[in-house]
Parts: structure tokens; sequence; C-alpha cells
């Protein structure tokens, strides 16, 4: 007899719905759904990008990178450097492509990367770069 | 007859109410309802943090050896790739002036010398798994020469992120958030703020030695995701008259640096501001520098409604707001680079 109310409690308060915010959930850089990447192929590489998140020591110079890779193996790029004041560096070049090395002109290889999105993500020993691809609207 | 069902119902439906009360009140003096893990699932997972740690440790190693390779044959591939080449990409809008016979050189140069193994052990290493970006060293992370080329075919400052010194950090409001979690008398729930703005000046190897700065967020911003309650509680915040919550830092005290490791806790003590009135406001944290060179600042403590001034929100009576909340934050924050008449 004792059981029914709380019996009766047990299922009032479960059409409740929660509202707290578990701990785990307070981060808002995680909130995004992880990519899954492959090796990419030449073929993924022309088109627009912008960066989207930078790690390693890129981050702490780097706000944003924009690239634009040709199909002709030509690309050209846009660096806002986090100096005081922030200023951009323009650049223009030639690209070539050894699986899953990219190579920019005479820089180091970098490892590439692609996601299901189209997002292309550069690997290197100073840190790595995520860039989401933009289409032209 | 009917008459009679309308009182019976009535007083069956008020009787309903009083059993339910009756229960609840009991049910929150004498009942404790906790969900934790199975035992065995507990022992699982101590056992695959055994293992991951033993990884992990084997992950640092092999990164440390791979990224010392790696640098080897870069070095070797970009002077391969100078004395093939004295062209260089255009830059800032120049002419092309960069041949085909150049770029040419500087890839397969990098191609010949730079195996695939090199570069993937030096790109590939566990330890630079999401989380832990590549060319990420705790602690042991050489400055590359002034205006290298990186990877992405720009030459960058060669400052890294330094955990010494006396530095300006500004907040990233995209990321940084404050809230708050509160119980009552029918269920729990949460408040959140996003765009938490703010700066402040310290040296996290030397926190003692004094913090300075301001935090704050629009009073408008904080939301429980229910809109008749965030009307009650804007309007005990005053919102149209005090716009802002912010919290001005005094001291951080208590402190456990770790250098080697970039991070630090201790005890954040200072100023909050909350409508018109002001409180002092003691709050645990933990700051650690991420991947991405943020500095992560996460703590949380109690907070009194009634040391705001604020009565804890009432329904009917006996739905009541508990006077003691939780507060917490979870911030990002970026280090300003020095002009360069300061480095």
């Amino acid at each position: 007899m004792r059981a029914f109310p709380i019996a009766l409690l047990l299922l009032a308060c479960a059409c409740i719905a929660p509202s707290v915010l578990p701990s785990e959930e307070r981060d808002a850089s995680t909130q995004t759904t992880p990519r899954a990447w492959r090796p990419a192929q030449a073929a993924d590489l022309p088109g627009t990008y912008v960066s989207q998140e930078l790690s390693g020591r890129l981050a702490t110079v780097l706000r944003l990178l924009v690239y634009d890779f040709h199909t002709t193996g030509t690309y050209t790029g846009a660096a806002l450097l986090d100096d005081a004041p922030p200023r951009f560096e323009v650049l223009s070049g030639t690209w070539s492509f050894d699986p899953p090395l990219l190579v920019l002109d005479d820089a180091p290889p970098a490892k590439l990367e692609v996601a299901e999105d189209g997002a292309l993500r550069l690997s290197g020993p100073q840190g790595s770069v995520v860039l989401g691809r933009e289409e032209r609207r | 007859m009917g008459r009679t069902l309308q009182i019976v119902g009535g007083l069956a439906l008020v009787a309903w109410t009083g059993l339910g009360l009756l229960a609840w009140t009991r049910a929150k003096a004498e009942w404790e309802v906790s969900i934790s893990p199975r035992h065995e699932e507990r022992e699982g997972a101590s056992e695959l943090a055994l293992l991951t740690d033993r990884v992990e440790t084997l992950a640092r190693d092999f990164e440390a050896l791979a990224e010392s390779l790696e640098r080897g044959f870069v070095q070797l591939a970009e002077g391969q790739a100078a004395a093939a080449s004295s062209a260089s990409p255009t830059r800032s809008g120049d002419a092309d002036t960069s041949s085909d016979a150049a770029s040419d050189a500087a890839s397969d140069a990098a191609s010949d010398t730079a195996s695939d193994a090199a570069i993937d052990a030096a790109v590939d290493a566990p330890g630079n798994a999401p989380g832990n970006a590549p060319g990420d060293v705790a602690g042991a992370e050489p400055v590359s020469e002034p205006g290298e080329r990186s990877f992405l075919s720009f030459r960058l400052p060669s400052r890294d992120f330094r955990f010494e010194g006396q530095q300006s950090f500004e907040l990233l409001p995209s990321l940084s958030r404050v809230g708050f979690d509160a119980k009552s008398t029918l269920h729990d729930f949460s408040g959140l703020a996003e765009g938490v703005r703010g700066e402040f000046r310290v040296d996290l190897a030397r926190p003692e030695a004094g913090i300075e700065g301001r935090v704050d967020c629009a009073a408008a911003a904080l939301g429980t995701g229910l809109a008749e309650r965030d009307a009650e509680m804007h309007g005990l915040l005053d919102i149209e008259r005090h716009d802002r919550l912010s919290f001005t830092p005094t001291s951080l005290t208590g402190t456990r640096v770790d250098a080697a490791a970039q991070s630090l806790e201790g005890t954040l003590r200072g100023t909050l501001f909350v409508r018109d009135r002001s409180t002092g406001f003691s709050l645990p944290v933990r700051a650690h520098v991420d991947s991405s060179r943020r500095l992560v600042i996460e703590g949380e403590a109690p907070l009194s409604l009634a040391a705001l001034g604020i009565d804890p929100p009432s329904q009917l009576g006996f739905v009541r707001v508990a006077d003691e909340l939780r507060l917490w934050v979870h911030l990002f924050a970026r280090a300003r680079p020095k002009p360069a008449d300061e480095r």
C-alpha cells in the first residue's frame, strides 16, 4: 500500500523531461559531429576552401586560411596572420600531388585527406588544418 | 445526480493531488536514486584506461622519434629544392614568376627525400590524433627559424604559445559559455549563456603574482530552454536596466601549476556583478592549453541567490527553486600577439 503513491510519483516524474546539461556537454568546441577522413586523390583537390579548424603550432600564428586549387595545377591562397595588428599574406604558385602528399611549390610536403563533405585535412609537422569546401554562389 | 457526480469527481481530483503531494514529500525525504555503471563495466573501464595509458606512452616515444626523422628529411628536401631552383612562388599579387621547373624540382626533391614512411611517421603518429595535433610535443617544442616556410607554403611567424610570462588573453565568444544548474521541487534544470566576452592578463606560470581583467555576457543571453521560465528569470535579473552579467577577477590563489603539461588549477576570486548588486565570489578553476593553442578554463562553484538579493522563484507555493545554484564556466581564450615593437 505504501509503495503505491511512490510508484505514482515516479510515474509522474517520468513525464517531466530532465533539463540539466551534463557537464561533458558544457564544452562548445565538441558539439560538431566528427568527420571520417580517407586518403585523398588528386581529383579531390580542385575547389575553393576556407579553414575551419587549426591545430598545432599553426594555430598560434594563423587566424584564417583560404585556398583555391585549380585543375591546371596552380593555386592561390591567403592567410590571415594573428599579428598585432592582424595582416593578410597572399601567394600564388603550383601544386603537385604524390599520394598521400601534397606539395605547394617548394614547401615541405603535407599529408592530404578528404572527408565525405569534400573538406580537406592537411597535416604536417607544424600542425594540421581542416579546410571546408566553399561552393561559389 | 449530475451534480453529485461533479462533486465526487472534484473530491477525487483533490484527493489524488493530495495523495501525490504526500507521496512526493515522503519520497523526497526517504529515497535517493543514483545511476552508476555496473561493477563489471567499471572494471572494464579501468583496464581500458590502463591500456590507453600504455598506448599513449608508446605513442609519445614514437612521435618524438618520428619528428626527429622527419625534420631531417624535410631540411634535406628544402636544401635540395633551394639548390635546384632560385625561383619562388609569387607573393601578394605579383606576376607569376614561379616556373614549372622550380616547382617540379621542389616537388621531386621533396618526394625523393621525404619518403612516405617518414612523412607518415610525422603526421600519423598516434600522438597526433585529434585532440593532440600533429607537431604537438608537450613541453619540448623547438621554435622554428624566423619566417620558416610551413607546409602551407606561407612564411609564418616563428612564435609558439608560451606558458611563462605576463600575457593578455582574449575570450573567444563563439566557444565560451557560462551557466548554472538549479534544483527545484519539481525537477532540476540548467541555464546557459553563450557569447561570453572578456579579457584578462596573467602569468600562467606564476598566477599568484596577480590577475586582472573582466568577463561578461548579455543577461538576455541566459536561457533555460523554457520561454516562460526564461521570462521570469529575465524579470528577476531586471535585464531592461541591467543588461550585462559580469565578473572581475582579483586573484588566483592556491594554485598548482604544471608548466610541462601547460595546465594549472587554483581558486579564482573576484567580484560578481548581477543587477545592481555585487558580491564576492570564489571559483575553483582548472585551465589547460588545448591542441589549437587555446587556453581552456573550466570551473564551478555554489552561488546563493539570496546573496544577490534575488528571492528564489516559486510557483503556486510548492514548486520552488532552491536558493543555491551551481554556477559553472567553460571558457576558451587566446593569447594576444604582442605588437612588433614590444617583442
